[in-house]
């Protein structure tokens, strides 16, 4: 078994190799790509799509999921995915065409710059949790009364 | 005859403007300050053309726009002082606003150079109706472009409402591109825009390429182009899937 973090780490290595041939940058980014599916394909909360309308494959989907959130956060990634998966598309379909160094880091980049992100968003979610058990578990006690006197 | 300016003025203003093209950044406010008071010696309306072509440049769009207008109010229509406002309002990629002057001012269409980057506008705004209302009037030959308003229509099954709303969310798709670049004092040396086609599946990309700046720089640039972006609510599915990408020109 594999996880999100292993593809990006495969990225890493590859890139860090010496001889940067064509076809190990266009699998940087195929890995870069895949490494962000993986992760955001498991985040919580993403609205549910009308199955009624046009079948799209799974990976459009999450796109849209992600573009359609009220989460302004879920929302960029969307666009970070949308770019990424044109640039998978270059890497993998369009072989004709040169396909840069640029793009093989911008990949790794991105992707390790979501990633954190995605990390941030989950630590704080986890202390709002914990901030509400704190809060269930401790409860104020009330205040004690006090009769007030009457000045006469 | 409409007015000429003495060659020397324009040419050293727009050797400036070149300049800046070349490196990708924009006319620093000290350089403007030089430059427009070199303009302000040459005659109006031609002052103002000039004028526009240099806010542009300097990315102070009011001011590009507001010039622009000033001079196609003055009536004189001179073919290369229009293709100077058009072009400097393209180059920073305020589609919208060239699409916006022309329709208010039709004749910009009566010129082929101002009339392909109209076209070209158009097209990047997906403004069908007025890409089909520039093809259908004139002859635009020799005019290459990489896809044509049939392919965008088509791209958006024909849905006219669709491309509506499309075209509405690209209009602040370059707000938000001229404002991040403004922000940062770069010019975008051009645009790729297309519709992508692999198997079954097609998507929209368009793509900015910087020259000038760092990898970091760019990347840093898209980043913030998309947190502006995300700002904005799509719905559609056609709309979600578009890529929006800042490139380092080599």
């Amino acid at each position: 078994m594999i996880s999100p973090e292993d593809f990006l780490e495969h990225s890493n290595q590859l890139y860090k190799l010496d001889e940067k041939s064509e076809i190990l940058l266009r699998n940087v980014a195929r890995n870069s790509y895949y490494a962000l599916y993986h992760k955001l394909v498991k985040i919580d909360g993403l609205p549910t799509l009308d199955k009624n309308k046009k079948e799209f494959g799974s990976h459009e989907s999450l796109i849209q999921q992600l573009r359609m959130s009220e989460d302004l956060g879920f929302r960029e990634w969307g666009l970070t995915l949308a770019n990424l998966k044109a640039t998978r598309t270059k890497a993998d379909y369009k072989i004709k065409g040169s396909f840069s160094d640029h793009d093989a880091r911008k990949s790794i980049k991105i992707v390790e710059k979501t990633f954190a992100e995605i990390t941030i968003k989950n630590n704080d979610e986890d202390n709002t949790e914990k901030l509400k058990k704190v809060i269930k578990s401790t409860p104020v006690p009330p205040p004690k009364r006090t009769k007030l006197q009457v000045i006469k | 005859m409409a007015p000429r300016l003495p060659k020397t003025v324009k040419s050293k203003i727009f050797d400036s403007l070149n300049e800046s093209i070349s490196k990708g950044i924009a006319i620093s406010a000290f350089k403007l300050e030089a430059l427009v008071t070199n303009a302000n010696s040459l005659s109006v309306p031609g002052r103002y053309a000039v004028l526009s072509a240099l806010y542009s440049h300097a990315l102070q769009y009011d001011l590009a726009y507001q010039n622009a207008e000033y001079y196609m109010e003055s009536g004189h229509n001179d073919s290369d002082f229009i293709a100077d406002i058009i072009s400097g309002l393209t180059n920073v990629n305020l589609f919208n606003k060239a699409v916006e002057l022309s329709k208010k001012y039709p004749i910009i269409l009566e010129y082929p150079r101002s009339r392909q980057y109209i076209h070209k506008s158009a097209l990047y705004t997906l403004d069908v109706e007025y890409c089909e209302h520039i093809i259908l009037k004139y002859n635009l030959e020799g005019h290459n472009m990489s896809f044509n308003y049939g392919e965008i229509l088509h791209f958006f099954g024909n849905d006219e409402k669709l491309v509506s709303r499309a075209s509405a969310y690209f209009n602040y798709v370059y707000s938000s591109l001229a404002d991040i670049l403004a922000e940062y004092s770069v010019l975008g040396k051009s645009v790729v825009f297309g519709v992508s086609q692999v198997e079954d599946y097609s998507s929209l990309h368009l793509a900015i390429n910087i020259n000038g700046q760092c990898f970091d720089n760019v990347l840093d640039i898209e980043c913030k182009w998309h947190k502006k972006l995300a700002q904005y609510v799509v719905v559609d599915e056609k709309l979600c899937g578009i890529a929006f990408s800042m490139e380092i020109n080599c």
